[in-house]
């Protein structure tokens, strides 16, 4: 097995400099185009840029790269792409920082967009009769099947994902980013509906409609820039050796793609685990949460759950890592809005420049772990520096 | 047999790949590519063995048995207007005996139990439903 030695790995090469976030809401009040235009236009502001400096863009199905362009018009691009849905926001993040440290670009501009709209309809089982591909396929079912099989076979109660799905609403109340209003507790968690067992209601993100977009550009430049730039310290990809979409494949629970990409990640960054400030294991299903937290070493396989528990904050009812690191400290995907992790990137960059919101920002946050994304064809994780 | 395809084809999406596994249906077996090079079962169907990538491939009927890797109990699920008989409608992936990993998503039927985690590792055998007038695979639980 091959290893990236950490002299040849890509570094603090490329930072963020501006980042911006619209919308994240329950109802669809703007199209995703005119959220991606809005969203666009305050995170080249908020680089201390204008459209003459973007030359390279990454779109999403949702709005293409040359519809991106074509609303934007950006003088010349030298740099584009497209990031699928089924793929999430820290690929477009990831596939820009590669192009700026490649020399395609030195300035891009990344969008995501989250909608309200339903699937199609022949993807949502309307075709009745053989309705087992896209009911595993497109519930989430693949996610709770995997928790299943976790919890089966290391014991783990589901007081474990309640925990995480606490978590997330507490944070996203204290930081005032809640589109649910409601505080939760374990009775509330353990009562809620079932949707796909073993994942109820809580389990499950809460849909909105909201779009992010960041400009990224090379170290240099953004050193010589007016706003201030977080740094792209790791990133690490990657794909378990077997398993489709529906995961029914993969090999078993220490063989599905976050393990994979937490050994790259810790391979790849001189930031070690204990330095990292603020953390964001992606929470699209509360039992991804715990397996990216044990995958990436806070704790050992299958016991995600002491690990939660150990470090709970009590007073505030929340996870605090060594009573100092929050979990996803806006709400994440489950209390936020499920965006594919895009709110992950906007609230890293806001805790690493000491702007995230007073209840929740971390004294001299200096560096951000994004691990996002699921258990097969999308895991990633990102080390972000002030 | 012209009907049934067709049939087969409102249900799935033939591809040269997987069209042997889906016509197998309509004789009522369960069918994979066996690798004549490796012996390893492969499913999805692929057009080479991803283990040892020959494409000396002959596909054979597997016997049905195996264990519930996992399973999951849909109480709800917006568009599908038919969870028959009613939810929680339980859908497996059990893992056959023909190979470790070799696992096939099927409903499961006649079980008195829709607890999922519950179903974890207990034994099934495959059974023939019907649904869209042609007969599609399910699991039942093993007395």
């Amino acid at each position: 097995m091959t290893s990236l030695s950490r002299s040849q790995a890509f570094r603090d090469v490329v930072a963020i400099l501006g980042t911006a976030e619209v919308g994240y809401v329950r109802q669809q009040v703007h199209s995703p185009l005119a959220m991606v235009v809005e969203a666009s236009k305050q995170a080249i502001a908020d680089a201390g840029l204008d459209r003459s400096d973007v030359n390279g863009i990454c779109g999403t199905d949702a709005v293409s790269l040359q519809t991106l362009q074509d609303v934007m018009r950006f003088p010349r691009i030298t740099w584009a792409d497209q990031v699928p849905f089924h793929l999430i926001a820290a690929h477009g993040v990831s596939a820009a920082a590669y192009a700026i440290a490649s020399g395609a670009c030195e300035t891009a501009l990344v969008v995501w967009v989250a909608g309200l709209r339903q699937l199609p309809a022949s993807e949502m089982g309307q075709a009745q009769v053989w309705d087992v591909e896209p009911l595993w396929k497109h519930s989430g079912a693949s996610y709770a099947a995997w928790a299943g099989r976790y919890m089966r076979d290391y014991g783990v109660p589901r007081e474990a994902l309640g925990l995480i799905a606490i978590n997330s609403r507490s944070n996203a109340l204290l930081s005032g980013q809640a589109v649910l209003s409601k505080p939760i507790t374990m009775t509330d968690y353990l009562a809620a509906p079932w949707i796909n067992e073993p994942f109820c209601l809580l389990d499950m993100e809460i849909p909105v409609a909201g779009a992010n977009a960041w400009i990224l550009t090379s170290a240099d430049r953004a050193r010589a820039s007016s706003s201030t730039p977080v740094y792209v310290h790791a990133h690490a990809a990657g794909l378990a050796t077997h398993g489709t979409e529906q995961y029914e494949q993969a090999r078993d629970y220490l063989n599905l793609a976050n393990w994979h990409v937490a050994r790259s990640i810790w391979e790849r960054s001189d930031i070690g685990r204990d330095e990292i400030d603020v953390l964001f294991p992606y929470d699209g299903y509360t039992g991804i949460a715990l397996t990216w937290l044990e995958a990436l070493g806070y704790c050992a396989p299958g016991c995600g759950y002491d690990f939660v528990r150990t470090h709970w904050d009590d007073a505030q009812n929340r996870l605090l890592v060594n009573g100092r690191v929050p979990v996803q400290p806006m709400g994440g995907s489950l209390s936020k809005g499920g965006t594919q992790g895009a709110s992950y990137f906007h609230e890293a960059v806001l805790q690493l420049r000491g702007r995230g919101a007073v209840a929740t920002q971390v004294d001299g946050a200096r560096s951000a772990l994004i691990a996002s994304g699921g258990f097969h064809q999308n895991a990633t994780a990102t080390i972000l520096r002030a | 047999v012209d009907d049934d395809l067709q049939r087969l084809s409102a249900l799935v999406d033939l591809t040269p790949e997987n069209r042997f596994h889906f016509l197998a249906f309509l004789d009522r077996r369960l069918v994979f590519m066996h690798c004549q090079n490796c012996g390893k079962w492969i499913y999805p169907c692929y057009p080479h063995c991803p283990d040892c990538w020959s494409v000396s491939l002959t596909p054979e009927a597997v016997s049905g048995s195996g264990r519930i890797f996992s399973a999951v109990a849909y109480h709800r699920f917006p568009g599908v207007r038919d969870l028959s008989p009613g939810p929680p409608y339980v859908i497996v992936a059990v893992e056959l005996k023909e190979q470790v990993g070799l696992r096939y998503i099927a409903p499961l039927v006649d079980s008195e139990s829709k607890n999922a985690l519950g179903l974890l590792d207990m034994p099934a055998h495959l059974h023939w439903s019907r649904r869209g007038g042609l007969p599609t695979p399910a699991f039942r639980l093993q007395p």
